[in-house]
């Protein structure tokens, strides 16, 4: 059967179906994406038995067939196609025909697709009890905080962002690797029924932070241990993390010792230098606080060192040195937009909270390394 | 029935694999570390690149150079790669204190309990694998299975930077599939015989009772029956519990003089103090060994509460042992000082990244 589409859309809409898939799937079935076309809409499934995308897109075709095909080839040829409506040519026994209408263009392309048959149903969208979301707010939930969850899946509540109503009216996102936490409460216009918060797995959070846009809106729902994300013609199933997130609240620090505020691009240019001389994994640079600026040092053997000053303001007049991973305090620092942030300090072995300088519903956690005692003085 | 779980780690042509890192004019390009292809030397690691001639380790240099002539011939430098090795144990011992290094490239962890407290070996391969590269920049291979024959053939199945698992229910399959001379335990010569028996795969030596087997390969005979049939009880053991670390020396001449005695004790402690911080070790059990003129010998040791490493404490107690034999009396050939009953120092992290305590 012979399938008209755009090439533009189609080459879209398989790479976004086709970013969740594993190349390493040991189920041959999912390392393909599943075609399903009817007269006007081509659905392209994907999915890794964890999080699931369904994307539609406009197509014209007189009949209905299903087929499972390769992403990443698909897409490798329609990529380098020129961008003319494309012809797909689908018969029996699945194999592919691929067709540009391009004049300029005299070629042959035929990819050996595979039966559906054996690809696992994917749950449908629910729609009971979805909320909806601006997707530029969701976007900032997510993004404000994913570089504090975990990468090691050991731990998988640390994998992922655990999103929680705490008030009526308010939504809360927190990321946490156990070393850093970041924790971001907005206000939204409706009731988001979260019950206890959901865990959503890390991965699915990459994804959407790719899929939503600055503008438009999404749709969130969530049943048993799955959640559900429509933005704009794509959809994602993803599963839920079953377990319980830590007690976060425990550890942001009700006050500080002190306070300091610091601008921000000048901290983290600062920050930059000063880390070119610490070693992974530790990236460990000093923070000396003390008469109104910070000295930071980073002191590596058989590698060198380096020191800058930078001028804060400072609410008591305390001093104190903090060991801290630079990278932890760049990845902060890159998500805090405003010019100038506050850092409450609790002690030498205890938490450093990063904020915007007027929004204390932000935050950004981080411990310390414990450092040699000859820099207590 | 509990399964253990264990995991085999083998870095890919390690050495090779670090000359490469170390040096990127090297990237991409066959290297070869061994004895100089003039020289009657071997190889003793070759990158994949030189692989794809033919050349693997344990082939003389010379015919290495033969199949490829443009191929990079380094020394090789065993205290960067010791260096590295200790970086990638250090990763281990972050799940488990049972890691068996066979080499300074591989290793064997029995994860059933760890300390991570994580269900799954093949999440915590995953895991290790994914932290060596990220503080090593090499790749690593792993097989994760129930017993140590498994993992390690395991770990071959996939390379480089593969990961296998074989499950309890997938070993028969896993097993019969196998090649005979991937079998471990069996060589060249052995897998020459197999062969002309007509046992090609793993399937064919499971049809072979362990009467014939044992008639044909002796004691090694059962050996392969059992591990043929999946069974293979061998522990993963730690260095430290099997291991003590022991230096000796014969002396130049037979001697009754106790002032020289001590010397030569000073000098083992030095030499002992030296390898147990080598090893990142202390032991509470010292051991002195004297060997007199008359070949024969005695040992005495001491067990103290708090173990020890610094030459000094070490030399102390091997004057008092010296103390409880006939040295002096009797004319002495030979002082030998160990350390046993070695832990694992915990490395001091004077600097450590804190982490929040969350309760409940």
């Amino acid at each position: 059967m012979i399938i008209h589409v755009s090439r533009e859309s189609l080459l879209k809409s398989i790479n976004i179906a086709d970013s969740i898939v594993s190349s390493k799937n040991i189920n041959i079935i999912l390392s393909n994406c599943l075609f399903n076309v009817s007269q006007d809409t081509t659905e392209i499934v994907s999915t890794d038995n964890e999080i699931a995308v369904r994307t539609k897109l406009g197509s014209k075709t007189d009949s209905t067939i299903s087929f499972a095909a390769n992403g990443k080839k698909f897409s490798s040829i329609l990529k380098e196609l020129p961008n003319d409506e494309l012809v797909l040519n689908v018969n029996e026994s699945f194999l592919i025909d691929i067709t540009s209408t391009s004049k300029e263009l005299k070629g042959h392309y035929a990819l050996f697709g595979l039966s559906p048959g054996e690809f696992p149903e994917i749950p449908q969208f629910t729609d009971d009890n979805s909320i909806e979301f601006d997707q530029g707010f969701l976007k900032k939930m997510i993004s404000k905080v994913m570089y504090a969850a975990s990468t090691d899946t050991i731990k998988p509540v640390f994998n992922g962002i655990y999103f929680v109503s705490e008030t009526p009216g308010t939504i809360t996102s927190v990321g946490t690797d156990s070393r850093r936490l970041s924790l971001l409460t907005r206000s939204i216009d409706q009731e988001a029924n979260l019950g206890s918060g959901i865990i959503i797995p890390l991965k699915t959070i990459h994804e959407l932070n790719r899929l939503l846009e600055p503008a438009g809106t999404c749709r969130f729902s969530f049943v048993n241990n799955q959640c559900f994300f429509k933005i704009a013609d794509t959809e994602i199933i993803s599963r839920i993390v079953d377990g319980q997130f830590p007690n976060y609240r425990q550890v942001v620090p009700k006050e500080y010792l002190f306070e300091i505020e610091v601008e921000t691009k000048k901290f983290l240019d600062s920050v930059r230098r000063v880390m070119i001389f610490t070693r992974e994994p530790a990236y460990k640079i000093i923070l000396n606080i003390q008469d109104n600026k910070i000295i930071l040092q980073a002191n590596t053997p058989e590698l060198g060192e380096a020191e800058e000053e930078i001028a804060v303001k400072s609410n008591k007049d305390e001093k104190i040195s903090i060991g801290i991973n630079a990278q932890f305090l760049i990845d902060s620092l890159k998500e805090m937009d405003s010019e100038y942030i506050t850092c409450g300090i609790t002690g030498q072995m205890s938490p450093l909270t990063i904020s915007p300088l007027e929004d204390r519903n932000y935050l950004s956690i981080i411990m310390p390394i414990q450092i040699k005692s000859s820099h207590n003085e | 029935m509990n399964y253990r779980k264990i995991i085999h780690v083998d870095m890919d042509a390690f050495y090779a694999s670090v000359e490469q890192r170390n040096n990127p004019q090297l990237h991409g390009k066959p290297v070869i570390v061994g004895g100089n292809p003039k020289s009657r030397g071997v190889v003793a690691s070759c990158s994949y690149e030189a692989r794809r001639y033919g050349i693997h380790s344990a082939m003389a240099s010379s015919t290495a150079y033969r199949l490829c002539p443009h191929a990079v011939f380094v020394n090789g430098n065993f205290d960067e790669y010791i260096k590295v090795s200790r970086q990638i144990r250090d990763i281990f011992y972050e799940y488990t204190d049972l890691v068996e290094p066979l080499s300074l490239d591989e290793a064997y962890l029995d994860v059933t309990e760890n300390k991570v407290t994580c269900a799954s070996a093949t999440m915590i391969a995953r895991e290790a694998k994914q932290r060596i590269f990220e503080r090593t920049r090499l790749t690593a291979s792993a097989g994760v299975s129930f017993n140590k024959f498994l993992a390690k053939v395991a770990s071959d199945f996939r390379k480089p930077n593969g990961i296998t698992v074989v499950t309890p229910e997938l070993a028969d399959r896993f097993i019969d599939g196998l090649a005979i001379g991937k079998f471990y335990g069996i060589g060249k010569v052995t897998e020459k015989r197999m062969q002309d028996l007509g046992i090609k795969t793993g399937a064919d030596l499971k049809k072979i009772s362990r009467e014939d087997l044992t008639r044909l390969f002796g004691k090694a005979g059962g050996y392969y029956y059992d591990i043929a049939h999946g069974l293979d009880d061998r522990p993963v053991e730690p260095y430290y519990l099997r291991k003590s670390i022991g230096k000796e020396t014969t002396l130049e001449h037979d001697t009754d003089d106790r002032t020289l005695m001590t010397a030569v004790l000073k000098s083992l402690s030095g030499k002992v103090s030296e390898s147990l911080d080598k090893h990142r070790t202390k032991g509470k059990t010292v051991t002195l060994k004297v060997k007199y003129a008359d070949f024969t010998s005695v040992t005495r040791s001491i067990t103290i509460s708090d173990s020890v490493s610094d030459p000094n404490s070490i030399l102390m107690h091997a004057e008092n042992l010296l103390g409880k034999t006939e040295a002096g009396i009797k004319k002495v050939r030979l002082l030998g000082i160990s350390v046993s009953n070695l832990d694992i120092e915990e490395p001091e992290f004077e600097e450590q990244q804190l982490v929040f305590s969350f309760i409940g």
